[in-house]
């Protein structure tokens, strides 16, 4: 009759009282089970805890001694589950702790460099020179007079301005398309901004507090132009051909 | 089919009123079935270019309010049995009517006419909302002057924010001897700016002056230019893909001897 359970465990070996016997059969029976399986346990080094049933201490010696008698295992100390399952608590404990502030630390690095993380985890194969917290608008719509676009943001518009119609932007206006209307660009940004035209005709353009108005004669100049560029010197603005070379300067990007 | 046609500008006094019933008329020469509505409550013009400003019993807001019948405010036109005129109220104003009310009675004419074509009024405020809301398309009607044109964009704006997307352009009273000196602006220049389709050009000429004070639409003569042209955009809004004819009017006694006669070149 098995009073006895052999278990393994994390720590070593649990020898598991079943029934309420002799305890002259318990050695028994461990002598058997240690008998038969002598190959199978090998030479190791084993901590050794008892369950169930509990044993007085020169009991639990005793029992100790078996195994050196009948087998090739080294017990190298007795554990008291009990202490062991506290203890396994205590570190679950601390771990959960640890995770909780792990990610209370997170949270805060996320929330005051969002953007930032998000676009150097997004942009693995792309080659953009985001900078902080810039977002754009895109817009494929003519703009009619009487109809606006007001944000705080970039805009790129695929459409013409027509005349009566205007754009409030934060940052840059691109326009891939006429500009016959009123553009105010540059209103949030802290750098340099521009206005790209492919037809630049405005009614007035200001970029931050720089203002330009139309000459009397361009108002009704109908001819085509080359793509254009707005932007400020010197506190006035300057429109001329565009060229990718001008936007390298860091006062643009 | 009942398809509703409104017929506007933004701007006043460039030709709404006269397009309106010369489209009537020219709709009606075809065999169309066709109700005009003057959608200019308090400024009534379009019974006075038609020549049937002595027949108005019931108006606009009789049909309405339900003071009588439609058919009873209907006025037959002298000359086409199949053209009809609803007149607005002149001692009444825009407000006096909702957007609701328009498509309404526009819902209660389809099943018996082929088009229905209403005269907006000048402006965008209620009485351009009350004639566009029933519109299942619109016709925009400018000159080629700096004013009208943008007036007529922010008009486009608007019908297109209606949900209103067939939209076709009238260029009105344009002057082909100015263009050639560079003093006009082209139907080009007005379609670059304005980029909606074209559906006719209609010359200026004094012949229309002389139709709307009497009350005769010149629509109903098709060997004058404008009458021609109103023709053209009749048969292209029925479908038919009509070339425009030049309107290249050469200059030298001739040609002045022959417009002077209302011959077309």
């Amino acid at each position: 009759m098995e009073c006895i359970v052999l278990k393994g465990n994390q720590n070593g070996l649990s020898i598991v009282i079943k029934n309420n016997v002799d305890f002259i059969q318990i050695k028994e029976d461990l002598i058997k089970k240690l008998d038969a399986g002598r190959n199978f346990f090998g030479k190791n080094k084993l901590s050794l805890s008892f369950e169930g049933i509990p044993l007085v201490e020169t009991e639990q010696n005793e029992l100790v001694d078996l195994f050196k008698s009948h087998s090739d295992l080294e017990i190298i100390s007795i554990i008291d589950p009990e202490d062991e399952r506290v203890k396994l608590r205590e570190t679950n404990l601390q771990l959960q702790q640890k995770v909780q502030q792990l990610e209370d630390k997170l949270q805060d690095l996320l929330s005051t460099e969002a953007l930032n993380m998000q676009v150097q985890c997004t942009s693995d194969n792309e080659d953009v020179n985001f900078s902080n917290n810039e977002q754009v608008e895109f817009h494929y719509t003519t703009l009619r007079s009487g109809q606006q676009i007001l944000t705080d943001k970039h805009v790129i518009l695929i459409g013409d301005v027509n005349n009566g119609s205007r754009i409030e932007a934060g940052g840059n206006v691109i326009i891939l398309g006429k500009l016959k209307g009123v553009v105010h660009a540059g209103l949030k940004s802290n750098k340099a901004s521009y206005v790209v035209a492919l037809d630049m005709k405005p009614i007035q353009i200001k970029i931050k507090n720089a203002y330009g108005r139309a000459s009397d004669e361009t108002i009704h100049d109908s001819s085509s132009t080359e793509p254009q560029v707005a932007y400020v010197e010197d506190g006035r603005i300057v429109i001329e051909k565009f060229n990718q070379k001008m936007f390298k300067d860091s006062r643009f990007n | 089919m009942c398809e509703v046609i409104v017929v506007t500008s933004g701007k006043g006094g460039v030709g709404k009123t006269t397009t309106s019933a010369n489209l009537g008329t020219g709709l009606a020469m075809l065999g169309k079935r066709v109700v005009l509505i003057d959608a200019d409550i308090g400024l009534r013009n379009l019974d006075v270019v038609m020549g049937l400003e002595n027949r108005i019993v019931y108006n606009l807001i009789d049909v309405i309010e339900g003071n009588c019948k439609i058919t009873q405010g209907l006025i037959k036109d002298k000359k086409n049995p199949t053209l009809f005129l609803l007149p607005a109220a002149q001692t009444r104003d825009k407000d006096a009517v909702t957007p609701q009310q328009m498509r309404e009675l526009c819902d209660r004419l389809r099943p018996d006419y082929d088009f229905v074509i209403i005269d907006c009024p000048a402006g965008i405020e209620q009485g351009f909302k009350n004639a566009i809301a029933p519109a299942d398309r619109a016709i925009v009607v400018t000159t080629p002057e700096v004013s009208a044109i943008r007036d007529a964009d922010r008009i486009i704006g608007l019908l297109e924010a209606n949900e209103i997307s067939d939209i076709r352009l009238i260029v009105n009273r344009i002057r082909m001897d100015m263009v050639k000196r560079g003093d006009m602006m082209s139907v080009d220049d007005v379609l670059e700016i304005l980029a909606i389709d074209l559906i006719g050009v209609v010359p200026d000429d004094e012949n229309i002056v002389i139709s709307t004070n009497t009350g005769e639409p010149i629509a109903a003569d098709n060997t004058t230019i404008p009458g021609r042209s109103y023709a053209d955009i009749c048969k292209r809004i029925i479908g038919e893909d009509v070339p425009y004819f030049d309107l290249d009017i050469p200059s030298g006694i001739f040609a002045k001897f022959k417009n002077f006669m209302g011959i077309k070149n």
